[in-house]
């Protein structure tokens, strides 16, 4: 029976045309998505949406009340899909207090709560996210498909990001919006490679102002724009880096426009302010300074190469440094969610430059999955117990007590996901600086040095499978 | 796909996405949200009725509060000069902006949208000098909100001839949160302990003065408020014992011995204690208790609650007398209130 479907799926898919097979890939995405979301559920984060929205509809707009601690982008988008509930839902009531869920809340991990959203609003929370994986899915397919030319790459990188584990997981379960973060800057990338500049900077506004990962990717878009290697004259260059600061500046002001005029400035942006501040306190900031510093250095060689790129490469060169730069930022804190903003370009130099970004896409998807997987372990359940009356919650409560008993076992798959994620992150980091190894300034001068770049190299050709040429 | 048709679906796509944004920037601070409530007491009926223009959920109590007369004025007790005795380290719910003043802005906001808001904020000598005033009067309807966790000296040093132990006997209403009442009175400069603090207030020893936190996983059963009132915070630390107090009614949350809200007669007044230490739930009971209007002789005499979608839902409450002194309170949103209003008979 198996080998007879799979065989049947196998002649199905290599009968389809390249327009039914993403779609087949889509489906399969949207089926398995639509499968497990009323099931199962991170507690928290959709609790924290149900709260914002009733502030809202409370007349308290996104920062008077106790809710909303992201920048107001996604505050925005919260009540946009408010607003479609209220208009044409019969969802009434967001969640409900359990007290046999109450011991949960005391767990080590505070992340829980005992105040459970219903079924229909965890659904219509985690619709808008799950058509965002689709819709990035699809992007990938377009961009890989235009930039390499290859239908078998494009639908790979499709695959990649569809059934990531953890692009899955936050979505699906987690309910947590990163994947608008990552559709907000690859179609950036798209608009800015198709010179549709005015929108790009539009666009890019809000993906800076949604987290703030790809801010950081802002000179090397500015850049591209102005790449020697691109068409077009100087005027022309100029004109479309003009166009790009006018959509990003316009956006900007019109995103934080009712903050400023409220004074809720430094509320909207305490994501961004608080995370710099925990940074750089204590014995943490002499770290911090000494890592910006060479994330400097870093920017400003990532910008000059991106500008300087020979034509034929000018894209190649733009995703590399694209994702030198955001790979670094995402391990100053290892959150498994922060991740997929930059999976897209992982995905995008996997499906170009194959098996070493593939090993470290694959170990970023899984280990950022075990993360929440290990700490919110049977609570993930709480669906399935209070909505559907499947097992009690005497039966999550003892687990989760288990599992702080076993602390020990918990920490180390915690501890092991994180060293896990940081290596596959240092491993991408120096995938995407590989060429320096291979030419630079001190080549030549030192034998030492040499040999500790042939290493290098050596090392990360072994990974690779192929002797890498820049 | 043409280079056309893609650039045509590219700006779609990116109209949409802004569009969207743009549209709940609008939607987040435009107000577009409308409800209403009303109750009308006739003879032995409560006629009721709530709407919204959204999709919504509602709940309705009516409470019967025997000779206890409604509140009619608010004042909130917060002084930035005097010392305080709360512990904000605690955290179980979603933020960390936890100081003293927050609490209060928050608390204040939340009242207003639940349709109290005639409240006013007082330093040390402006609450003694209003207690002063009330004493003045036959029978007081102010309520007291202090979440310092610790009285000024202005109106309490430990004595039983103490400025807000009169103020209670004479009707006050005191609503209390932050550590054990009375344990501590302040002054600009000094935090002082007072030996004997509980009998001051409730006659008995009767309050969970422990330092650890304590919780309650167990409903308290003897009323139903901790349902209709979409009740919260499970914390007892500074809870009270009531089985040895009369004229006491606890609703939320039990831990066996203490409860998580607690309302007790003093004198013609009422203490009103929230158990444990700041945290969004128990801010949210406090605004829930004061605006339910609940006093310590509170029965409940009806309850419902439904769907309320996008239209007006009316009803009809059968009471158990024309006569007795009703307060019915509507809200709407449940767990995520965004509206309520009282309604005395």
């Amino acid at each position: 029976m198996m080998i007879f479907l799979m065989d049947y799926f196998s002649s199905t898919w290599h009968a389809a045309t390249p327009t039914r097979r993403i779609v087949i890939l889509l489906l399969i995405g949207l089926l398995i998505r639509v499968v497990i979301s009323p099931f199962i559920t991170y507690d928290y984060d959709v609790y924290a949406w149900a709260l914002i929205l009733s502030n809202v509809d409370s007349g308290n707009g996104l920062y008077e009340l106790t809710g909303l601690y992201y920048t107001p982008v996604w505050g925005y988008c919260l009540s946009f899909f408010g607003g479609i509930i209220n208009a044409f839902s019969s969802i009434d009531v967001f969640g409900f207090r359990f007290t046999d869920l109450l011991p949960i809340e005391d767990n080590w991990y505070c992340g829980h709560i005992a105040t459970l959203t219903t079924v229909g609003f965890g659904i219509a929370m985690k619709i808008p996210l799950i058509a965002t994986d689709l819709l990035v899915g699809y992007l990938l397919y377009y961009l890989l498909r235009d930039y390499l030319g290859n239908e078998e790459r494009a639908l790979k990188g499709a695959a990649f990001w569809l059934f990531c584990p953890i692009v899955f997981y936050m979505s699906t379960v987690g309910t947590q919006f990163d994947c608008v973060s990552a559709l907000f800057l690859l179609l950036t990338i798209i608009l800015l490679r198709r010179n549709m500049n005015l929108l790009g900077g539009l666009i890019f506004a809000l993906a800076g102002l949604l987290k703030f990962f790809p801010l950081f990717t802002i000179t090397i878009l500015i850049a591209y724009l102005v790449a020697q290697g691109r068409p077009g004259t100087t005027k022309q260059k100029a004109e479309n880096l003009g166009k790009f600061a006018i959509g990003t500046i316009l956006m900007t002001v019109v995103i934080l426009l009712p903050d400023i005029i409220n004074g809720d400035l430094s509320k909207s942006v305490s994501f961004i302010t608080s995370r710099f501040s925990t940074l750089f306190s204590g014995g943490e900031s002499i770290k911090m300074t000494v890592l910006v510093l060479l994330g400097l250095i870093v920017v400003i060689i990532a910008t000059y190469r991106t500008y300087v790129a020979d034509a034929a490469k000018t894209d190649d060169e733009f995703f590399r440094h694209l994702l030198m730069i955001l790979t670094p930022t995402m391990m100053v804190s290892l959150m498994p969610q922060y991740a997929i903003a930059l999976l897209p370009l992982l995905i995008i130099m996997a499906a170009k430059e194959g098996r070493a970004y593939s090993l470290c896409l694959a170990v970023i998807g899984i280990s950022t999955v075990l993360d929440p997987l290990a700490v919110n372990n049977t609570v993930l359940a709480v669906n399935l117990v209070e909505w559907y009356g499947v097992g009690n919650a005497n039966w999550i409560v003892w687990t989760m007590g288990r599992a702080a008993a076993d602390f020990n076992l918990e920490h180390f798959i915690l501890y092991g996901t994180l060293v896990a994620e940081g290596f596959a992150l240092l491993l991408t980091f120096f995938l995407t600086i590989q060429p320096f190894f291979t030419k630079n300034h001190f080549r030549g001068r030192v034998k030492a040095i040499d040999r500790l770049f042939d290493g290098a190299n050596w090392a990360l050709n072994k990974i690779r499978g192929y002797e890498y040429e820049p | 796909m043409s280079m056309n048709r893609d650039k045509k679906l590219l700006t779609a796509l990116a109209v949409v996405i802004i569009a969207v944004v743009l549209i709940g920037e609008v939607l987040a601070y435009a107000n577009v949200r409308e409800y209403n409530a009303n109750v009308t007491y006739r003879d032995e009926e409560a006629s009721w009725s709530v709407s919204s223009n959204g999709s919504s959920n509602f709940n309705f109590v009516i409470s019967d509060n025997g000779t206890f007369t409604a509140t009619d004025e608010y004042i909130i007790y917060y002084d930035e000069t005097y010392c305080t005795a709360y512990d904000s380290t605690k955290m179980t719910v979603i933020g960390q902006m936890n100081a003293q003043e927050y609490y209060i802005d928050q608390l204040i906001k939340t009242l207003a949208y639940k349709g109290v808001t005639d409240i006013a904020v007082v330093d040390a000598a402006a609450l003694a000098e209003k207690l002063t005033g009330d004493l003045a009067e036959t029978d007081c309807t102010t309520a007291l909100i202090v979440v310092s966790g610790a009285l000024p000296a202005t109106v309490y040093t430990g004595q039983t001839d103490d400025l807000i132990l009169q103020w209670l006997d004479n009707g006050g209403r005191l609503y209390w949160s932050g550590n054990a009442l009375g344990r501590y009175y302040s002054t600009e400069n000094e935090l002082f302990k007072v030996s004997g603090y509980q009998e001051l207030f409730f006659g008995i020893e009767c309050l969970n003065g422990e330092i650890d936190d304590n919780k309650a996983y167990e409903d308290v059963t003897a009323n139903n408020y901790r349902y209709v009132l979409s009740l919260s915070n499970n914390q007892t630390l500074y809870g009270v014992d009531s089985s040895n107090l009369s004229n006491c009614l606890t609703l939320g949350y039990t831990d066996g011995q203490y409860s998580s809200i607690a309302l007790v007669q003093h004198g013609n007044g009422m203490i009103c204690i929230f158990g444990g230490n700041y945290t969004d739930y128990q801010r949210a009971d406090l605004s829930q208790v004061i605006a339910a209007g609940l006093c310590y002789c509170s029965e409940i005499v009806y309850e419902n609650s439904g769907s309320v979608i996008r239209t007006t839902v009316t009803g009809t409450a059968q009471l158990l007398s024309a006569t007795d002194n009703y307060a019915g309170y509507i809200y709407i949103g449940g767990y995520f209130p965004s509206f309520g209003r009282t309604f005395y008979s």
